[in-house]
């Protein structure tokens, strides 16, 4: 993998690995404490809830138990009754009617009153009521909830027994003191404000039927408290829970599903069951909320880590790139580019050392090349100094090769060739004639025309000269050149008799340049031709002896050295040529 | 000037900028400095002049700094105090380091001015500001 992207992704793991714990260990931290705080609240409204009911009803009871008790309503006649009876009624707000009944539950007539403004059935229907509860009354009791006559009010009976019901007495017997209680107290205690979290209270009779609700639901879904998991908890656990006066806990279905916390409990007094619900979705939105906001956070600090890493990973890469293309450079030979890194670090030291050792390298490269080329000039010179041995033996050719070698270097450049042919086309000028040097000089100095053998002898020189000059290595590549420079383009030439092409170029350049400078030299066997003579002579001999296009070349090149004044003809100047070594 | 003979501090680096620097803080510190190019350069002004105290690039042509160094010390400058200055980090000039050849204290690469007096001072004591309050 890249090193970038292995720098990316570390530093992206790094950064994500511990935000991600950190968001689930958050996440389930306030998750388990927000329920544990949500099972606390349901648990104290529920029995905040219970105890304030069951305060209010006790209230009724007793201040009802009391005037059963304190009252001697044996002994009075019925007018003092039903005064004290108006007495009890005004006195509390929560009566709407009370009465009197005989030791058997029946009412008495006219010792009935109700609440000003009351519904005129009431007491008759709460005697009913309260008769149906005195089987078992040995004390003050409230009994099921019930409806007035007409089916509209609801109220909780209340009877008390009077101590002395079941002595004999001369008036009408008195058993029961009873009153209808109103609903109104505990509805109000519900019908606060709802709660603002989604709690739901709901107080309920030991049938499991709804007296009232505190919270968001719908009277549809009130209708069905009966059948609401928690309330059916709530009578299975009843009896328990009266005794032992705890609120329980546990988790429940709402109505549609919703899981909830839930807590119950009895009230103390009617045995009536108050429960409450918090759904959990809403105990657990702050937890959504963090999750939220964490998972924002989380991707903020991710993208701000990979952008981080981007960066680093750019700052290390960087650098090392460019090393490496000045690694490369330095393999194509190319020294001492340096890089700028201001980084005080290892990667400035890898950058500072690297430029070193270019800067070395390149100093190490110029000293070989110097050495080179040194090595190379002082052989050259030897191999020059030999050439002009040979020519020097004639005086006719005195400067000869050096010619021969300008002129064909003069021609490769028209030609276009490389560098490098340049450089053996000048080697190969020099050379051309060296393997005279194993002709013996009566023939080579012979004044006279050469016989046939001697003519045979003479013509070996190039076979010589290409075997002197191979085995030196830089001098090799001039081989061909001498071997063949005098091989003619028709083929009639010698040792190869090569024709047209096959004859290597620089050879048949070197041969048209030879061939030049022995036109316009002063020889033996002809005076030295001037430039036109010299030039009609060449172009006689095109497609001949010589390449039409090096004869071109070679006129265009001897046109331009004319131009610039410099000298064309061997025999022009007079003077010796300097046998210089360039190039 | 100065009342005794004045110091002479030998600067090599290929660095023209740096030698000029660093030779107008020293002279401005009461030395006369000479300076070399490179390391050999440096061996043989050493030979010559026999300064009292070297500044030696690291990274220089022919002969880098630490070398030039152990070749000093070889040849019985075993005593004269060497300067090394670089911008490698000091993990990486250790490795640059030959048979335990240290320079008696390091200019990092770039400096401040007043890193030089202090080395100065680290080096000579208080002698190097008498001079320069007498000059």
């Amino acid at each position: 993998m890249k090193l970038s992207r292995s720098i990316v992704l570390l530093v992206f793991a790094v950064a994500a690995v511990p935000m991600l714990l950190l968001l689930s260990v958050t996440t389930l931290a306030s998750r388990r404490a927000l329920l544990a705080g949500a099972r606390q609240l349901v648990v104290e409204r529920a029995d905040r809830l219970r105890l304030r009911v069951g305060d209010r009803l006790d209230g009724t009871l007793e201040a009802l138990d009391a005037e059963a008790r304190q009252t001697r309503w044996q002994e009075l006649p019925d007018d003092g009754r039903l005064r004290k009876l108006h007495e009890i009624l005004a006195q509390r707000e929560d009566l709407l009617a009370v009465g009197l009944l005989d030791p058997e539950g029946h009412p008495l007539p006219g010792l009935a009153v109700t609440a000003p403004g009351g519904d005129p059935g009431l007491p008759a229907a709460e005697a009913e009521a309260a008769g149906r509860v005195l089987a078992d009354v040995g004390r003050t009791t409230f009994g099921p909830i019930a409806r007035d006559a007409a089916g509209r009010g609801r109220f909780i009976p209340l009877v008390a027994p009077l101590p002395d019901r079941l002595l004999a007495h001369g008036k009408a017997r008195v058993g029961y003191l009873t009153a209808a209680v109103s609903l109104a107290g505990i509805d109000a205690l519900l019908a606060q404000r709802p709660y603002d979290d989604g709690t739901e209270a709901l107080l309920v009779d030991p049938d499991g039927t709804l007296i009232a609700a505190r919270g968001p639901l719908a009277a549809p879904e009130l209708a069905a408290v009966r059948t609401f998991p928690i309330v059916q908890a709530l009578a299975r656990d009843r009896a328990g829970l009266e005794q032992s006066q705890e609120v329980r806990t546990a988790e429940f279905e709402m109505p549609k599903g919703a899981a909830a916390i839930g807590a119950y409990a009895t009230v103390p007094t009617a045995g009536w069951g108050v429960v409450v619900e918090q759904p959990k979705a809403r105990v657990l939105s702050l937890v959504r909320w963090v999750q939220r906001e964490g998972v924002l956070g989380l991707a903020l600090g991710l993208l701000l880590s990979v952008v981080l890493g981007v960066l680093f990973a750019r700052s290390i890469v960087g650098p090392l790139r460019r090393v490496v293309a000045e690694a490369l450079d330095i393999s194509r030979g190319i020294f001492g580019r340096e890089i700028k890194l201001g980084k005080r670090n290892e990667l400035g030291d890898l950058v500072h050392t690297f430029n070193y050792m270019s800067k070395q390298l390149q100093a190490y490269d110029s000293e070989n090349r110097g050495l080179y080329e040194t090595l190379e000039k002082g052989y050259l010179e030897t191999i020059v100094a030999l050439a002009n041995s040979v020519d020097s033996k004639d005086s006719y050719t005195r400067g000869h090769s050096q010619r021969v070698a300008d002129l064909s270097v003069a021609v490769g450049q028209e030609l276009k060739l490389p560098d490098r042919t340049l450089k053996h086309l000048f080697y190969g000028g020099i050379l051309h004639d060296i393997g005279k040097i194993g002709i013996p000089d009566r023939i080579l100095l012979k004044q006279a025309v050469l016989s046939d053998d001697e003519m045979k002898v003479m013509r070996e020189h190039p076979v010589i000269g290409a075997a002197i000059v191979e085995p030196v290595a830089f001098l090799a590549p001039a081989a061909p050149c001498v071997r063949h420079h005098h091989e003619r383009w028709d083929g009639n030439g010698y040792p190869d008799k090569l024709k047209g092409t096959s004859i290597p170029l620089v050879a048949r350049i070197v041969n048209a340049a030879d061939t030049w400078d022995a036109c316009t030299s002063t020889r033996p066997y002809q005076a030295a031709m001037g430039y036109e003579e010299a030039l009609a002579v060449v172009r006689r001999l095109s497609g001949a002896q010589f390449d039409p296009d090096v004869v071109e070349a070679m006129v265009r090149a001897l046109e331009k050295w004319r131009a610039a004044g410099r000298p064309v003809v061997a025999a022009a100047g007079g003077e010796r040529p300097r046998l210089v070594v360039s190039g | 000037m100065a009342a005794g003979p004045m110091r002479k501090a030998l600067i090599a680096d290929d660095d023209a900028l740096i030698r000029a620097m660093l030779g107008s803080e020293l002279r401005s510190l009461g030395f006369t400095v000479i300076e070399a190019q490179n390391g050999d350069e440096a061996l043989e002004l050493y030979a010559k002049e026999h300064p009292d105290v070297l500044f030696l690039d690291l990274l220089m042509p022919k002969l880098n700094g630490l070398d030039a160094l152990k070749k000093l010390r070889a040849d019985g400058a075993a005593t004269v105090p060497a300067v090394l200055v670089t911008a490698l980090t000091r993990d990486t000039v250790r490795q640059f380091e030959v048979d335990g050849v240290k320079p008696d204290a390091y200019l990092e690469k770039p400096f401040r001015l007043k890193a030089v007096a202090k080395i100065v001072k680290q080096i000579f004591g208080d002698g190097a500001e008498v001079d320069q309050a007498g000059s």
